[in-house]
């Protein structure tokens, strides 16, 4: 295949599947490891697993691309020190998650539960330390650029979220607040794919 | 904002790669500066100045291909 196609190709893969189904973690894990039917618990654990190869593999292949065309020094040391990074935060969060979606509903100490339960807030603060050493690292295009998707992700997130607790007020279900990353992925992905659209 | 980056670039027969990594930023920096799609800040503008050695108003702006 083409380098150029199979580029754009794996960036949309990366994008369109690997993203949503690795933020789709944040709600699957939970439910893979409650208690329900084996089958519907097994469909939830492969979504981690799936995003975590589909992410893993197109990053590889993109960097090693960009290795063999010689790209420029700046993106192979910024986006691929940044890549191994987020995603050594990703698994340590996923594993803080699973140990503690197993562990804590079977303590009794109230107290010790509520910590125990905090735990995964750690390997999200790894995450968020990870995303703001990429945006210190970026040349200056590229922060400008990420703000930009920053502030509309969190923009589109406050009106999602807002207005489905309206929505919930009067009738609709409950959901779980692991939603909230899942729609930021998806506005992340969207407002992406527009921009590269228009050309911008 | 007008400018002759690429016109530069292509007399000292560099790549958009090469430009990039004489001034430590990325290759998509260089298309979109080339492009007219971003305008770079004063300190990227003075050294991409320096790196060719032109004053930053005969790269940027209307001085473009003026004194050339």
């Amino acid at each position: 295949m083409n380098p150029v196609l199979l580029a754009r190709v794996l960036v949309v893969v990366f994008w369109a599947v690997g993203m949503p189904l690795a933020a789709l973690s944040f709600v699957a894990i939970p439910r893979a490891l409650s208690a329900g039917p084996l089958l519907t618990r097994v469909g939830w654990a492969v979504v981690p697993v799936l995003g975590l190869l589909t992410v893993i593999l197109c990053i590889r292949t993109l960097l090693r691309m960009d290795a063999r065309a010689g790209g420029a020094r700046f993106d192979r040391q910024w986006l691929g020190r940044y890549y191994v990074e987020i995603l050594i935060a990703f698994i340590v969060y996923l594993m803080l998650s699973t140990v503690v979606v197993t562990v804590a509903p079977g303590m009794r100490d109230s107290g010790l539960r509520t910590l125990i339960g905090l735990v995964p807030s750690l390997g999200m603060a790894l995450i968020i330390a990870v995303i703001m050493r990429w945006l210190r690292n970026a040349d200056e295009y590229h922060r400008a650029r990420l703000l930009e998707s920053f502030a509309v992700t969190a923009a589109v997130t406050v009106f999602w979220t807002s207005s489905y607790s309206y929505l919930e007020m009067i009738g609709l279900p409950r959901l779980n607040s692991f939603w909230v990353p899942v729609v930021m992925t998806t506005t992340w992905f969207v407002w992406s794919i527009g921009r590269a659209i228009v050309g911008r | 904002m007008k400018n002759c980056v690429a016109e530069l670039r292509e007399a000292r027969g560099w790549t958009k790669v090469e430009l990039a990594d004489r001034l430590g930023i990325s290759r998509q920096s260089i298309h979109a500066i080339e492009s007219g799609k971003y305008d770079p800040s004063l300190p990227l503008a003075f050294a991409i100045g320096k790196l060719f050695g032109k004053p930053v108003e005969e790269i940027f702006g209307e001085g473009c291909g003026r004194k050339r």
